[in-house]
């Protein structure tokens, strides 16, 4: 049976409590959410946090709500409350196929937005999603907040920018005004697992159905997750064809290099890549109505 | 915290999992632990209504909480139709994934009274049985949502009363 060591166990009531832990307790403390991902770790013992502060009792970090330029999810939003989502359903599509495609039901409902974005695991399902929809990170600490660009925010492999006296509080999701679609599709390993490879996709349409805008992002790859610009220019000033997209994907596919681990070659990866971009950017555009 | 509606009150220590809580303090022995990283659902209770993993939750998070186990599916001596179901329709072999299975059915049929294969089997995602009874899981759960669905609305309500 796995035990975790023991820790001494917090749990503040309001916000201002636990950035005071943050700020006293810095790099001994961790930050339990969800705890999904944290506690199986505990178990192993491949962390042993000396402290560990429980943010379940802060509910003011749990919402979804939007603005005039953005949707903004409290760090706390469980996978669940994600997938339902009418606001996200029509704002951000991708996040919401994300969330579907998390684990399972149970693990959904503990499970946190910004729990599996701060874990940053490079396969994690958001981190594509975060990157395509060109999201933001608002982090707090007692010295005052930041605000962070997604691609800022991670830095690789169960790494982020994120300081250890600071809490993130809210991502922000830039509205895109217009004709617009975004998708995301994974290959897990099996199903409800880990994904071997990740892929969001963000496309917005004119009237005359020419991309003015493209963003792929692919996840599941060494040391994080990356946008594509090469793809991307394929796709954006044009009325695309089918053959634009196979080219996008070809070039996503040829120019990240992806890992070979024991779940699966680099090749068998880049194949995936291929796949995965070309339907996920065929679903992103028949989204925004260029299928019409 | 409550178990099963029962006020419950233990002092322990930080680490020691909601999974372990239920069975060693409470003796709710219906929750079992198989995996331990929470991915074959033996352990699954309603926290606050929503299904969890038991064992990927500390005793303390739950502090203040509702938790429902298998222990509180019955009353008056007579099975829940969703434990009719498991029963009639011989769904479990050796038996220790099914507290899970029968936690993860009361959650979904509370939400979704009937439930198409396909959903049953995307909500059941997260339990394994190794025996691999699948067939006849699904078969318990399609007789339990048929005999909850001719039910009056009160008893309805009695059966989902957590």
């Amino acid at each position: 049976m796995y035990y975790p060591k023991n820790f001494e166990y917090e749990s503040p009531n309001i916000l201002k409590e636990a950035l005071d832990l943050l700020e006293k307790y810095q790099q001994d403390a961790k930050v339990l959410a969800g705890g999904q991902s944290l506690i199986p770790l505990m178990k192993l013992r491949v962390l042993s946090p000396k402290i560990v502060i429980d943010i379940n009792k802060l509910s003011e970090l749990s919402y979804i709500k939007e603005d005039d330029n953005y949707i903004n999810i409290g760090a706390l939003t469980r996978h669940n409350e994600v997938l339902e989502s009418e606001l996200l359903s029509r704002y951000a599509k991708a996040l919401v196929d994300a969330a579907k495609n998390i684990a399972d039901h149970a693990i959904r409902n503990m499970g946190t937005i910004g729990g599996n974005v701060c874990h940053s695991d490079p396969a994690a399902d958001y981190l594509p999603v975060v990157l395509a929809l060109e999201a933001l990170l608002l982090t707090i600490s007692n010295k005052g907040k930041r605000t962070l660009k997604a691609d800022e925010f991670l830095m690789g492999p169960f790494e982020t920018s994120l300081l250890p006296d600071e809490l993130l509080l809210e991502i922000k999701i830039p509205k895109v005004k217009g004709r617009v679609g975004s998708s995301f599709l994974k290959f897990p390993y099996h199903q409800g697992d880990i994904s071997l490879i990740n892929v969001a996709t963000l496309v917005k349409i004119d009237e005359n159905k020419v991309v003015k805008d493209c963003r792929i992002a692919v996840g599941g790859i060494l040391p994080k997750p990356e946008r594509v610009k090469g793809a991307e220019d394929v796709i954006v000033g044009k009325k695309v064809e089918d053959k634009d997209i196979v080219e996008a994907s070809k070039i996503a596919s040829e120019t990240l290099n992806p890992q070979s681990d024991w779940m699966a070659s680099s090749e068998y990866r880049r194949a995936l890549i291929a796949t995965l971009v070309e339907n996920s950017l065929n679903l992103s555009l028949e989204r925004a109505g260029a299928r019409i | 915290m409550k178990v099963n509606g029962v006020l419950v009150e233990e002092e322990v220590e930080p680490r020691m999992l909601l999974s372990d809580f239920l069975r060693e303090k409470v003796d709710a022995l219906s929750v079992n632990v198989s995996c331990g990283v929470g991915r074959c659902g033996s352990c699954s209770v309603i926290l606050n209504g929503k299904l969890v993993k038991s064992c990927l939750i500390f005793a303390a998070m739950a502090n203040e909480g509702h938790i429902v186990t298998v222990e509180g599916l019955a009353k008056d001596g007579e099975l829940h139709a969703i434990q009719k179901g498991f029963w009639e329709n011989h769904a479990l072999q050796c038996g220790f994934c099914t507290s899970g299975f029968l936690m993860a059915t009361y959650s979904l049929l509370k939400k979704n009274l009937t439930p198409s294969e396909e959903e049953i089997r995307e909500f059941l995602k997260g339990n394994l049985c190794r025996c691999t009874g699948y067939t006849n899981i699904i078969d318990a759960i399609k007789y339990a949502s048929e005999t909850l669905t001719g039910i009056p609305k009160d008893k309805l309500k009695e059966a989902f009363r957590w």
